[in-house]
């Protein structure tokens, strides 16, 4: 496992999902982690120092994997072009057919015709 | 385990886990895109949540999930996410800048490297609005 900065990180999750695009998945996994050991965690603490937790991203396609770790203040910037990279790649999705909207919109004002004429009687 | 079918509960059940288990708790997104499916997962490795969708406009709520999580886990369960978790148009102007700011850092650095069309039709779409 690589551990990148975060923007070599998106400059090679990019390339992933490129790579991925004929056949397979890309996972991306988001997690709280303080990158120690327990050891680690354990001497840290028993000092009684705080132990510093990140966003720890990794990426993987099931052959290669990357990782990133994030701290509170890299990870706004990182979130934006992040979100960047998924809005330019994931375009295999369906997109809502505008046919089914009309027929609904239609149906939903013959509803609305049917319903108007009744209070009208009334008065 | 079970997919959600709900997007709200999914959500709602997903921080939860996370608030309750910290540390034990990941986030993963799954997207093939040869199939066009996209999952989201959220487990503490005692419970698993899952959500499956196909369609476009999951993705944008996706990436306000995304968002929650990335402030929760950076700067820890407690923080406070009615910011990120409500409408974007109550987003403060300043953020929209800053974003612009470093998508063109991020153009320039990827001018240095490859050329990806798509993506830079992407910027472009974003830097005209």
């Amino acid at each position: 496992m690589v551990l990148l900065q975060p923007d070599p990180f998106l400059s090679e999750l990019t390339s992933m999902y490129e790579r991925c695009q004929e056949k397979g998945s890309v996972w991306v996994t988001l997690k709280r982690s303080s990158l120690k050991s327990k050891a680690q965690k354990n001497k840290l603490e028993s000092k009684g120092g705080g132990v510093e937790y990140r966003c720890l991203v990794r990426a993987t396609d099931g052959k290669k994997t990357i990782s990133t770790s994030l701290s509170a203040k890299d990870h706004l910037r990182f979130q934006a072009s992040y979100a960047t990279v998924l809005r330019a790649h994931m375009h295999a999705l369906k997109k809502r057919e505008r046919k089914d909207k009309k027929k609904t919109a239609e149906s939903d004002k013959k509803q609305g015709d049917v319903k108007k004429p009744t209070p009208k009687a009334s008065h | 385990m079970v997919y959600i079918a709900s997007w709200d509960e999914f959500v709602e059940r997903s921080v939860q886990l996370f608030r309750a288990n910290p540390q034990t708790s990941r986030y993963v997104m799954k997207y093939r895109h040869c199939d066009g499916k996209l999952v989201l997962k959220v487990t503490d490795n005692r419970e698993c949540l899952k959500f499956k969708t196909d369609q476009a406009q999951d993705a944008k709520k996706m990436e306000k999930l995304n968002n929650i999580f990335f402030t929760l886990m950076a700067r820890g369960p407690d923080a406070d996410i009615s910011e990120v978790s409500g409408k974007e148009q109550v987003e403060p102007q300043p953020s929209k800048k800053v974003q612009q700011f470093h998508l063109r850092k991020f153009l320039g650095y990827l001018d240095s490297s490859l050329p990806y069309h798509s993506m830079l039709s992407c910027f472009q779409d974003t830097n005209m609005q």
